[in-house]
């Protein structure tokens, strides 16, 4: 058998492969979508009733289903704002540069990546109670984050999705750019313009894809808003909340736009950095 | 003359390392992700359980915590090891395909698999609620076909799909970029070199594998006691077949340049999906029942309802420690490069 009908059964394998590995991933998908068409008949919607358009008609029929997704989009806005503000000059100074304590700050990076997000959660959860209960960090804070709320939970995603700003920023700065800025700065550029003019239409694209998917971390995450959100009503603590009592198919409809509006953002910034997804 | 200096003050700029500006970043991470880590630890040897600040010193925590929740950690490590190799099952072959054989659909495919988590995270989770019920769609029309009651909801098996389901990104992406930084004439010189399978060694190697992912699975899946029962028996001699067969098929090609050449990818999956696994709740909380539960859904519960703040910052700090060891073992094992470049 000669290598190449190999190569050919090697490739014909993995294509199968692939084709069922879609199927499991898009199972769920589908699931969800099909069942945001269904009648139930009860209070839960595990299982196939009858074909209604009824909750695409009403999508927030339910109480506390609109106040909860705005909170969420709130808290996801402004954590982005945050972290792209945050991580850029770190992202640009690990990618532009060797300094002493640049391995402690990229390891510092790594932290959210390397940590259960239930200790994580856990840590900012007590630490948040410690602002409230110890005098010293009460003064320091000024009680903004004890009770639990917006101040914390936007503190934690930021906190999360920081990681993914700095690692866009640093791999879009990693060997672009540096001689361009020395020709800048002999031309007579300030070290300000030649940021401006050279460096910033490099980088814009990771910082603008790092918000992003810290906009998508921060509506999906459930973990640490669990932790830090009290009672404020955000999407996926309020959805736990109410899948005891029941599961209306306005659920489904919910996850279904924002699939199509998670899909719509994927594509305009791959349009904005110019390249493929992912 | 005025140039050169000129490019010297231009060069010492470079070289600033840019403090002040990363300074409120720097502070934001101290206090935010370290303090918070930090201050688990020092809950964890408080004195009163109840109090909301640590006060005093004691190992009465861990003491009472870890026998008490043994078996909720050995779930942890059992079930996000399963979880982690039916990920990485899933995702190797994926992302060989989508690197190797992709051709101009590679950016498609390889997003093709992120799409499934632009949905909301507890909604993939009710999906799969639905779709493992035993009046689900898959398994109501099977009963009213065969007269087969499926229960899968509620068991061990369930919590682990859904828990591989969450990983295969993880591991996937990683994967993909080692894969595809492979020099690809290496493989045209394996080719012009004949080659070909894995044969006897291969199916060997890939048996023995299979058996012990078989074990691990079925020790899951039905119990440690259970092992004995004609099924699980079954179930482990079919993984080990299975192992031999994708052993012996395997091309060297994948064997012996790919697989080397792409180490530290494997170590950032590793890394990526098992530590995310072993702090999972939500999975298990959804998925499974009470002997399924975590180590995860006992830290939640005891720091959301029961206000134990010191016995679940013992829990919290072991499942620390434990990722820490792990991490820092796997990370050993990777060299020359820096972290932030594997991932």
């Amino acid at each position: 058998m000669s290598s190449s009908t190999r190569t050919k059964r090697e490739g014909l394998a993995v294509r199968a492969m692939i084709g069922l590995a879609l199927v499991f991933m898009f199972a769920p998908v589908l699931t969800m979508i099909v069942f945001s068409f269904n009648d139930p008949g009860g209070r839960f919607n595990y299982e196939l009733g009858t074909f209604s358009l009824d909750a695409w008609r009403a999508p927030f029929a339910v109480p506390q289903l609109g106040v909860a997704i705005r909170n969420s989009l709130i808290v996801a806005a402004a954590s982005a704002l945050l972290a792209a503000l945050l991580g850029t000059p770190v992202g640009f100074a690990l990618g532009r540069r060797k300094f002493i304590g640049r391995g402690a700050v990229s390891g510092l990076t790594f932290i959210p990546l390397a940590t259960p997000e239930v200790v994580l959660g856990a840590g900012m959860l007590i630490l948040f109670v410690a602002t409230a209960t110890i005098p010293v960090l009460k003064t320091l804070t000024g009680g903004l984050f004890y009770p639990l709320g917006f101040p914390s939970v936007i503190a934690a995603h930021t906190t999360l999705g920081l990681s993914f700003v700095i690692i866009n920023v640093r791999a879009r700065v990693i060997g672009a750019g540096v001689t361009l800025e020395q020709a800048a700065r002999d031309l007579g550029a300030s070290g300000f313009t030649a940021f401006r003019t050279i460096w910033l239409p490099i980088i814009l694209p990771g910082i603008l894809s790092g918000a992003l998917l810290t906009f998508a971390i921060s509506l999906d995450d459930f973990v640490l808003t669990n932790f830090t959100a009290g009672g404020t009503t955000m999407f996926p603590t309020w959805l736990y909340g109410l899948m005891r009592r029941e599961l209306p198919p306005q659920i489904a409809v919910v996850g279904t736009l924002i699939f199509l509006v998670s899909l719509g953002l994927v594509a305009l910034s791959a349009k904005l950095s110019g390249r493929q997804p992912a | 003359m005025v140039s050169l200096t000129k490019t010297a003050g231009a060069r010492s700029s470079g070289a600033r390392a840019g403090w002040p500006e990363m300074l409120p970043t720097l502070a934001w991470l101290v206090a935010l992700l370290v303090l918070p880590l930090v201050y688990i630890l020092r809950m964890s040897f408080s004195a009163d359980p109840f109090a909301l600040t640590a006060t005093g010193w004691s190992l009465a925590n861990y003491a009472d915590s870890i026998p008490f929740y043994w078996n909720n950690l050995l779930n942890s490590v059992l079930i996000g090891l399963s979880a982690t190799i039916l990920a990485f099952a899933i995702a190797m072959p994926v992302a060989y395909g989508i690197s190797f054989y992709g051709g101009r659909w590679k950016a498609v495919l390889l997003f093709a698999f992120f799409a499934p988590f632009l949905t909301s995270y507890l909604i993939r989770i009710v999906a799969w609620q639905t779709l493992l019920g035993a009046n689900g769609p898959l398994f109501a029309p099977l009963h009213a076909a065969t007269g087969l009651e499926v229960r899968v909801l509620g068991t061990p098996f369930a919590v682990v799909a859904g828990l591989t389901y969450q990983l295969v990104p993880f591991v996937l992406l990683p994967l993909y970029t080692a894969f595809n930084r492979i020099d690809r004439t290496l493989c045209a010189a394996a080719d012009d070199l004949y080659s070909g399978r894995c044969g006897a060694r291969g199916a060997m190697i890939g048996g023995a594998a299979g058996l012990a992912i078989g074990l691990l699975l079925a020790a899951v899946f039905f119990g440690a006691g259970g092992l004995a029962a004609p099924g699980p028996m079954l179930f482990v001699l079919a993984a080990a077949l299975a192992g031999a067969m994708v052993g012996g098929t395997m091309t060297e090609r994948f064997a012996l340049i790919v697989f080397p050449l792409s180490r530290n990818g494997f170590i950032a999956a590793a890394v990526l999906s098992f530590i995310p696994a072993l702090g999972d709740y939500v999975n298990a909380a959804l998925l499974g029942d009470i002997r399924t539960q975590m180590l995860g859904n006992v830290i939640q519960a005891k720091f959301l309802v029961e206000l134990d703040y010191a016995g679940a910052a013992a829990l919290s700090a072991s499942l620390l420690v434990a990722a820490m060891l792990l991490l820092t073992l796997l990370l050993r094992l990777i060299r020359g490069t820096e972290l932030l470049d594997v991932v």
